[in-house]
């Protein structure tokens, strides 16, 4: 689309509205009012009120009262609220007062989509899957980060533990895989109150200490350093509703950034009324939630054990470490028992005055770690203000703090065997390895090069995390009239976030004096500075001058910006005691710096036609980044939708509505792509020109998602009973890939856009209230996703993606090739004496299921929610260190699958089919007359419950948990278990209170 | 038109001109990488230097993979037991196995595409002169010339040293990506255009005048020949030798195989003259300092612990590094040689993983850091280069009488006894070779045993599965032989050729 077009469209829309505006006036009288509830009468604030067919509109006060001037004649009011189904009233020619009572949407059927930039629908119109998770939902149960809280609850996005470590490490990837290589395609785009949020995941540089990535050239930051997507800063409990754009249709309005999905956070604002405060304080604990079945020994075992292993110990000694450990040390418990508590106060307090609403929250946690010397914590703020300026014009601004400390071991992949489950793997279970010396000091461990207990207490690893993020819009409503109104909306919003990882192994560590330490004592430090800043500007025209017709036009611009900085330290052979990076003999500096600009222009048209039957959006969003080839190209990301409601069309069917959509949205190539890798270092105090193994491609451009789907709701039985289907096909194009070059000819890679993806799956959803009887009612909700996807056509062979490549055998590996699912693990058979790969299963889950169910019994509540994955593998490389060691109980199983590795097979790939039990609480809502007798008045509610998270695992898989990823978050190659931080199940005990 | 909205008109049409001021997109640098560079007398420093840079990270997967294969010692690492496992052959690693991956090969043809550069633009590099600003003088492109095609052919033979039988394309560098390829050549014509690099590079620093100096500082590492372009030749002459010696085995074989056939007497004439002639880098004289590899005469890859610099890339490994039990079995223990690396940490200590019961319990302790420089080339393996020719020519004597001379020399032994015939005088050559040399990266043992025919005899006390009765049976064919004695051609390089990797003999 070109400038000269959109300024022709824009002059075009001015003379249009102008002409509207000249012929939309008309007498009025003043209408007043009272929205209540229907099931107690009671007043409801904040509830919005139209007059049907028009613009003109007004919310209730804190009483649930409104006045409206309404145009002359016979006209109806429709009236919605949050956490209501809406409802319309029609008025008679003369009537000027009228009382409307709403009814309460438990199944969620009346919900406000938006559909882009200061626009949205009614759900019972949209026309895509776009579910909307709310805050009872997130918070039925403390979290340690907001993912936690969705994992299973949204069809369509596989939302996964990392590990168990404190702070967080998820992943969330909506419908399928969406790219190999484009890492923006990793996370969906998260955005908070319409301002683009940063989900960065940063590498620690545990690396330095963990030799994880095993560089000969050394060891700077690296994807297996347990990172945590910076999305965990945010308060769960400042959220009111979060959206998932999952397909195109919807997330094209964010273009080049929606491919891999769209999360629309809209955090809580201010209520009606005088000021209202919240206060919720929690109490519990997280611990270990399964264990390896480790081998024991008799003590002649032991014995012959210990000469197996070379014979470290004496007979005596063998003996008196077996008796000290009752025959067994159990390793597993004495490092993840951590029997620290944990605790949670959110406090909060919003109201408003004649013109100001508010907001105002606070957040003080720590969540112990299982491991000894872990854990999180983290303090928040969130100010939320909107001022109405005049009666055309609103401001609202936002501003959120947030300062966390995660300190989580050293987990996970290694190439020392200094990982805490590592450690244990070669350590037989008859050495008292938790034993200090007389001088305090922890044994040396015999059997290793480590001992993992001295490691846990003396290796830190802080990692602090400060982060402001602001954001605000000017909305500007110059016209507002029977038919038509005019807004103007500028939103912006900026994101900083500073990680500081500074770490510490001192020199007189076992691990860091052994053979494969070079430089004993690791210090790293470690500051990266993530920026993001963007705006955008928006105009909006509304009509609704023609009767049963509203149509929503809007034209806009937007702009990002997004910067990392990330400067790494590291300093080796320290002198003893020391840990400051100066006096470490080897230093070594390690930067990167990234920085892209994006920029769209788009607009969008919006019809409700036929009395809100029918929907009809369509929309171009054009988009060009500093990351393409041509940066002053834009790329045209279009979409089209429409759905149609059919009302009570059979017995007991109150509604159904059909719909479909289609859309196209992208993902930017990788940050310098486009260029050669050439750089240069240091050669004895001169710098050398290294040249790029790898080619850039001048002509990059953004990866293409093309959506189609449909599907259609249904509301049942008088609202008792909702279903919804929705299937759908994602087909990624002009995919990021690395095509191989001749190495012969000086590079080995070269970046090209090429190949296709395809994702297609059917999404299922339910939910009921199959009992509501006196005091006693049952809501059940259920959800069910498929994906299948496949890679359609390579223009390279087929190849094993970067981080993922532990081979084919024994463990399984990735592998993109066409005509197979891009996440499938491959693993190795024997064919005629022949090794031969083939696929023998997919990490992601063939289907997913969530069963979600909640009683309440008067005051009190129960609430459940189950989550089931079936048909997918895990690559259990803890498994493979257990055997290389012979330390696990089944000694069978280990000769059984040592044999399978030898003759080439694939043995540690496994089903991690489960259901776990994802969420229970039991709530008990106080007595109102307790709380005045009490409370004097000073409390309107309290509730106290129980709850638990992730408490009952039932899987197959042998493994800690099959729910895990060595390399973090990933666009394939998750599934991957390397002596990762255990799985932790939670308790905690809340009070909240409402004054 | 009513007043708000003839108020709304400018307004909307101010904003699309900020639409149309705002779709302007403003260029992002690479902040990581460089964007072109100029070849002025500044540059051309960093070049020659990111020349001699090229395959220093690497250079120790070139040490792992073939002093493991020649059965000296091996990476024992719980971590990674494919350094113990594949190296020594006890496991399968053939064209598709990404675990020796790209090694001595990918950024070793980067590097020779940087040497090509500068090549290709020896003409063009300006430097101050009197009247301003110039080409570099004559005999300073000659000697330039001649030390970077020198450079070239000492990465191809790192190349050639680890494929051999496999061949190696000798002519794709800077070829066009996506162009059809051109043939990877056999071992012969590998060493015959090895040969023929260093001609060239000897020829031109012939002609630069011993005198020439050089217009860019070279690393310490190759102080001892870059003080003129007459030492340089010496450089350019040892390593010539030893093409020489690689190119009169593989031209007196048939093609593509191991056996030993009659090696080119005319080529081990030219080599013995090459490597006599090569000094600074040669000495008849032999001193027992030689038996610490940096105190020898030599050029050595040089490396630091400073940041943004690249430390000795064994240094990490090297504990790990144990000198395995086949090894040991014609070790003297006093040998200063021997003890110049090798500690004994005892019984007990030795390694725990995988394979632990082919080691001993000797590791690589001694005159390592992150500081200790590597051989490219140096007087003791010189020594044992010349008695690999006499051998190949018959005199036997000879050959014994070199190989004595390391032995009482540098390590501080009393000379062999040993019979003056074909077997004996190998044996003696090949087992003092080994404690002479093992560990530095110079892979003249693995060379050796591939051109004496001895990878089967070698690998009898090895695995049934491993060796050219195990391995290469399990290869369509069964005509290569993988890890045992070569590293397979990458999988990045058959694969882009469409699995089309024999080698040619044009």
């Amino acid at each position: 689309m070109s400038t000269r077009s959109v300024i022709v469209a824009a002059v075009s829309l001015a003379l249009a509205i102008a002409a509207g505006h000249a012929s939309g006036q008309s007498p009025a009288r003043r209408i007043t009012g009272r929205i209540v509830d229907s099931a107690d009468q009671q007043p409801l604030p904040a509830a919005q009120v139209i007059v049907t067919g028009t613009t003109i509109g007004a919310a209730t006060s804190d009483s649930g009262a409104f006045a409206l001037r309404v145009p002359a004649g016979t006209q109806s009011l429709s009236v919605r609220r949050i956490g209501y189904r809406a409802a319309t009233v029609r008025l008679g020619d003369a009537q000027t007062d009228v009382t409307v009572m709403l009814h309460r949407d438990i199944l969620q059927l009346e919900q406000q989509v938006i559909t882009g930039v200061g626009t949205s629908i009614s759900s019972r119109n949209a026309a895509t899957q776009d579910p909307v998770i709310v805050s009872q939902t997130i918070n039925a149960v403390a979290t340690p980060t907001i993912e936690n809280a969705l994992e299973g609850k949204v069809p369509g996005a596989l939302i996964s533990d990392n590990s168990g470590a404190p702070g967080g490490g998820l992943q969330v990837q909506v419908r399928g895989t969406t790219s190999i290589y484009a890492t923006a395609a990793g996370q969906p785009l998260y955005v908070i109150d319409g301002v683009i949020m940063s989900n960065a995941a940063i590498p620690s540089g545990l690396n330095s200490i963990s030799n994880a990535a095993n560089n000969t050239s050394g060891n700077g930051p690296s994807p297996q350093d347990q990172e945590t997507n910076r999305i965990a800063d945010i308060n769960p409990a400042d959220i009111e509703s979060m959206q998932f754009l999952e397909g195109s249709a919807a997330s094209a309005i964010y273009g080049d950034k929606g491919a891999a999905g769209v999360i629309l956070i809209t955090t809580k604002h201010g209520s009606s009324g005088k000021p209202q405060y919240n206060l919720t304080q929690r109490v519990g604990a997280f611990s270990l939630s399964n264990t390896l079945p480790v081998r024991r020994f008799t003590l002649a075992e032991a014995q012959a054990d210990n000469i197996n292993r070379g014979g470290p110990l004496t007979a005596a000694q063998v003996a008196e470490n077996y008796n000290a450990c009752n025959g067994f040390c159990d390793f597993q418990h004495q490092l993840y028992g951590s029997g620290a508590g944990s605790w949670e106060t959110d406090i909060s307090v919003s109201g408003s005055t004649s013109s100001t609403q508010y907001f105002v929250s606070g957040l003080s946690k720590y969540d112990n770690g299982a491991e000894i010397n872990t854990g999180y914590q983290k303090q928040s703020l969130r100010t939320n203000v909107v001022q109405h300026i005049t009666s055309t014009l609103t401001a609202a601004a936002n501003l959120a703090y947030s300062a966390s400390l995660a300190r989580r071991g050293v987990n996970g992949n290694d190439n020392l065997g200094i990982a805490g489950y590592d450690n244990i793997s070669y350590t037989p279970s008859y050495f008292n390895m938790n034993k200090r010396n007389p001088d305090g000091s922890f044994v040396r461990n015999p059997y290793g090069v480590a001992n993992a207990f001295d490691d846990a207490r003396r290796i830190l690893t802080p990692e602090t995390v400060n982060r402001i993020t602001a954001g605000g819009n000017l909305d500007f409503k110059p016209i507002t009239n029977r038919v038509q109104s005019l807004q103007f909306i500028l939103q912006a919003g900026a994101d900083f976030a500073n990680q500081k990882d500074q770490f510490y192994a001192p020199a007189d560590l076992q691990v860091e004096r052994s053979p494969l330490s070079a430089f004993p004592g690791t210090s790293t430090y470690q500051s990266a500075s993530n920026q993001l800043a963007n705006y955008s500007i928006s105009i909006i025209h509304a009509f609704t001058g023609v009767r049963g017709i509203q149509a929503t036009t809007s034209v806009g611009i937007t702009h990002d910006q997004n910067a990392l900085f990330l400067p790494d330290i590291v300093s080796q052979n320290l002198v003893a005691g020391l840990a400051n990076q100066q006096f470490g003999v080897v230093q070594t500096s390690y930067y990167t710096q990234q920085n892209v600009v994006n920029q769209g222009v788009y607009g969008q048209e919006q019809l409700l036609l036929f009395n809100e039957r029918l929907a009809v959006t369509a929309g171009i969003n054009a988009e060009a980044s500093s990351n393409d080839g041509g940066v002053n190209r834009y790329y045209p990301f279009p979409k089209a939708s429409v759905s149609y409601r059919f009302l009570a069309p059979a017995r007991g069917i109150d509604e159904i509505k059909l719909r479909g959509a289609y859309g196209v949205s992208g993902t930017v190539p990788n940050y310098g792509v486009k260029f050669n890798a050439d750089s240069l270092r240091g050669y004895l105090g001169t710098l050398g020109i290294r040249y790029g193994l790898v080619a850039g491609d001048p002509n990059i451009k953004p990866e293409t998602n093309t959506d189609y789907e449909t599907g259609l709701d249904a509301t049942l039985f008088k609202g008792k009973v909702t279903v919804g289907a929705t299937v759908y096909q994602k087909r990624i194009t002009d995919l990021l890939l690395q095509a191989q070059a001749l190495p012969s000819t000086g590079f080995n890679q070269q970046w090209i856009n090429g190949g296709e993806i395809t994702n297609q799956g059917i999404e299922l959803q339910i939910a009921a209230t199959p009992i509501t009887a006196g005091r006693f009612t049952w809501l059940t909700g259920e959800n069910f996703a498929r994906n299948q996807a496949v890679v359609n056509n390579l223009p390279v062979p087929a190849f094993q993606p970067g981080f993922t490549a532990f081979g084919y055998s024994p463990f399984g590996g990735y592998r993109i090739q066409a005509g197979a699912s891009p996440s499938a693990f491959w693993g190795q058979t024997i064919v005629k004496g022949v090794p031969t790969i083939t696929a023998m299963g997919d990490a992601n889950p063939a289907f997913t299921i969530g069963f979600s169910n909640d009683f309440s019994y008067g005051p009190l509540h129960l609430h459940t929610f189950l989550d089931m994955r079936r048909g997918f593998k895990v690559s259990d490389l803890t498994e493979q260190y257990f055997d290389g060691a012979h330390n696990y109980n089944d000694t069978a199983g280990t000769n059984r699958r040592t044999a399978a590795e030898a003759a080439g097979l694939t043995p540690y790939l496994y089903n991690g089919d489960y259901l776990k039990l994802r969420e229970l609480t039991l709530r008990y809502d106080l007595p109102f007359g307790l709380l005045d007798r009490v409370g004097r008045g000073v409390f309107r509610n309290a509730s106290i419950s129980l709850s638990g998270r992730n408490l009952v695992t039932w899987t197959r898989y042998p493994g800690l948990d099959p729910d895990v990823s060595n390399f973090s978050s990933q666009l394939v190659g998750r599934g991957q278990d390397v002596t990762p931080y255990p799985p932790t199940r939670s308790y905690f005990l809340s009070l909240d209170l409402g004054l | 038109m009513h007043g708000a909205g003839r108020r709304a008109a400018p307004v909307l049409l101010a904003l699309a001109s900020a639409v149309a001021a705002a779709c302007s997109n403003p260029t992002v640098p690479n902040y990581n990488a460089l964007a072109g560079f100029p070849h002025t007398a500044a540059s051309l420093q960093s070049e020659v230097t990111g020349a001699f840079d090229g395959v220093r990270s690497d250079i120790g997967n070139f040490q792992l993979f073939t002093d493991g294969m020649a059965r000296n010692t091996a990476y024992f690492t719980a971590s990674e037991q494919r350094f113990v496992s594949v190296v020594t052959g006890e496991s399968f690693a053939g064209a598709g196995d990404l675990f020796m991956g790209p090694s001595v090969w990918d950024f070793y043809f980067n590097a020779i595409k940087g040497i090509d550069t500068i090549i290709g633009n020896i003409g063009a590099i300006t430097v101050p002169t009197a009247s301003g600003s110039g080409p570099l003088p004559a005999t300073q492109q000659e000697a330039l010339f001649g030390a970077m095609e020198t450079l070239k052919a000492m990465y191809y033979m790192y190349i050639a040293q680890t494929r051999d039988t496999l061949g190696v394309p000798v002519n794709e560098v800077g070829h066009p990506i996506g162009a059809p390829p051109t043939p990877i050549l056999c071992a012969r014509d590998v060493w015959s255009q090895i040969v023929a690099m260093l001609d060239s590079a000897n020829d031109s620093l012939t002609v630069a005048g011993s005198a020439t100096a050089f217009p860019v500082a070279m690393p310490p590492g190759f102080a001892l020949v870059s003080g003129n372009a007459g030492s340089f030749a010496g450089f350019t002459r040892a390593l010539r030798g030893k093409a020489r010696i690689e190119l009169a085995y593989s031209s007196g074989r048939p093609v593509d195989t191991l056996s030993i056939g009659t090696p080119n007497a005319a080529q081990l004439d030219s080599a013995i003259a090459d490597i006599q002639s090569a000094a600074p880098v040669y000495s008849a004289t032999l001193s027992a300092a030689a038996a610490v590899p940096a105190a020898d005469l030599g050029v050595f890859h040089t490396f630091s612990t400073t940041s943004n610099d690249v430390q000795n890339p064994i240094n990490t490994n090297a504990a790990a590094i144990w000198v395995l039990q086949d090894a040991m079995a014609e070790i003297d223990t006093l040998d200063n040689r021997f003890v110049a690396k090798f500690g004994d940490a005892g019984a007990a200590n030795g390694p725990t993983s995988v394979g632990a019961h082919i080691a001993s319990s000797w590791h690589y302790v001694n005159n390592i850091s992150g500081n200790a420089p590597i051989p490219v080339v140096r007087n003791v393996e010189l020594q044992f280069l010349l008695a690999r020719a006499h051998l190949a020519k018959g005199d036997f004597a000879t050959a014994i009488a070199l190989v004595n001379g390391v032995r009482t020399a540098v390590g501080g032994l009393p000379a062999a006894a040993v019979a003056a015939d074909y077997v004996d005088a190998r044996n003696f050559l090949l087992a003092e070779q080994r404690v002479s040399t093992m560990t530095e990266a110079l892979g003249d043992r693995l060379d050796a045993l591939r051109d004496l025919n001895l990878v089967a005899a070698r690998d009898t006390t090895w695995s049934a599965r491993s060796g050219p009765d195990g391995i290469a049976n399990q290869i369509a064919g069964g005509t290569k032989d993988f890890q045992t004695s070569v590293i397979a051609i990458p999988l990045g390089e058959s694969g882009a050729r469409n699995g089309n990797i024999t080698p040619a003999c044009p």
